[in-house]
């Protein structure tokens, strides 16, 4: 009787553990209304709970400017090419303001994304891909992106469609290499 | 045995807690998904235009460099698509904003940087058809958990529809 009764106490434990972890680790997998469609928050490993809608985020081993360094070269070493890089907080230094190390690089090429530009025009607007990288208020940097799968639902475009899939591997795999991530 | 009933059931509160949040966190984002499932293209305003891509985009940038906006990039998709051999019809991306009205956002929070600067795009449908498309500014403040009604946002969702308004009539 009171064996069985902590066993069931274990197992509630477990359980309570189990699901504690699963919600922490923010990378959970689940069919909320029932009509088999999966949907998971998207956390990389060494995750920030990034809060905003639809945006990875990876903690970077290196400062802001090593890691927008290290994003160039590995964008140069796709073949792509970077349209636009942006000093965030240089631009507020010429309006007076202050702010800690931040810097937008819009890139890309023909061959990311371009394909589903006839059938989804205003996918353009996302395009270049942008990667935000900045220090934030624990000293540490951040690189930020935007995800392939929100990217996907927001242009109408099939979140299993080839082209945009491949896009969200090559993202993922250059913010990866560029912040250190394993 | 009372305590250990209490402990039972604590855990099963606890459990219950955390699968709750783990609901939550999951419906927040299929909400999303429900939305565009229909093909809405959240957040986006979308104008026609009388004049061509290139003209609206010229006339546009015109119009910021009045307005003391800086021009940061003016990237031409269609163009770039060409130079690989890939057919695109007119389209042309302006990256424009005014850090005097940014940095707050900036400072308030960082990743309001992924949607900074602003961004118009002049595009040509299969039916020749031109528009001028752009972010919503409201739709930026619920991304990023901004109060819509936040003056700085209704400023700027003013300015950009008075900017997109003129650019795209005569």
């Amino acid at each position: 009787m009171n064996r069985s009764r902590a066993f069931a106490g274990f197992a509630a434990l477990v359980f309570a553990l189990a699901l504690i972890a699963a919600w922490l680790s923010g990378s959970v997998r689940a069919d909320v209304y029932g009509d088999g469609v999966t949907t998971r928050y998207i956390i990389i490993e060494r995750p920030v709970l990034l809060e905003d809608d639809g945006i990875v985020g990876m903690i970077s081993a290196f400062t802001v400017d090593q890691t927008i360094e290290r994003l160039r070269t590995l964008i140069g070493l796709k073949g792509l090419a970077v349209y636009a890089q942006i000093d965030h907080a240089a631009e507020a230094a010429k309006a007076g303001r202050t702010m800690p190390p931040m810097e937008l690089i819009l890139f890309g090429g023909p061959s990311l994304g371009a394909a589903l530009v006839p059938d989804a025009p205003s996918l353009g607007i996302d395009l270049p891909f942008a990667m935000l990288v900045y220090r934030n208020d624990e000293g540490r940097t951040i690189l930020a992106y935007e995800d392939a799968d929100w990217l996907a639902r927001r242009h109408a475009i099939r979140e299993d469609n080839s082209e945009i899939r491949r896009a969200g591997d090559i993202l993922e795999e250059l913010a990866r290499t560029a912040t250190g991530a394993p | 045995m009372t305590r250990f009933h209490a402990a039972f059931a604590m855990l099963l509160l606890v459990a219950t807690v955390a699968a709750t949040g783990a609901v939550t966190s999951q419906a927040s984002a299929q909400t999303f998904d429900d939305t565009t499932a229909a093909g809405l293209e959240r957040g986006i305003v979308k104008m026609p235009s009388a004049f061509s891509v290139a003209e609206t985009i010229d006339r546009l940038e015109t119009l910021l460099d009045a307005n003391g906006t800086t021009v940061f990039s003016r990237i031409d998709h269609a163009a770039n698509a060409q130079g690989v051999g890939m057919e695109l019809a007119p389209m042309q991306l302006l990256v424009f904003g005014n850090p005097k009205v940014g940095t707050p956002a900036l400072q308030a929070d960082p990743l309001t940087g992924l949607d900074l600067p602003l961004k118009a795009l002049a595009f040509q449908d299969g039916s020749g058809n031109v528009f001028l498309a752009y972010n919503d500014p409201v739709w930026f403040a619920e991304r990023h958990g901004i109060p819509a009604d936040h003056p700085g946002i209704q400023n700027v969702a003013a300015a950009l529809d008075q900017l997109a308004r003129a650019a795209t009539t005569p």
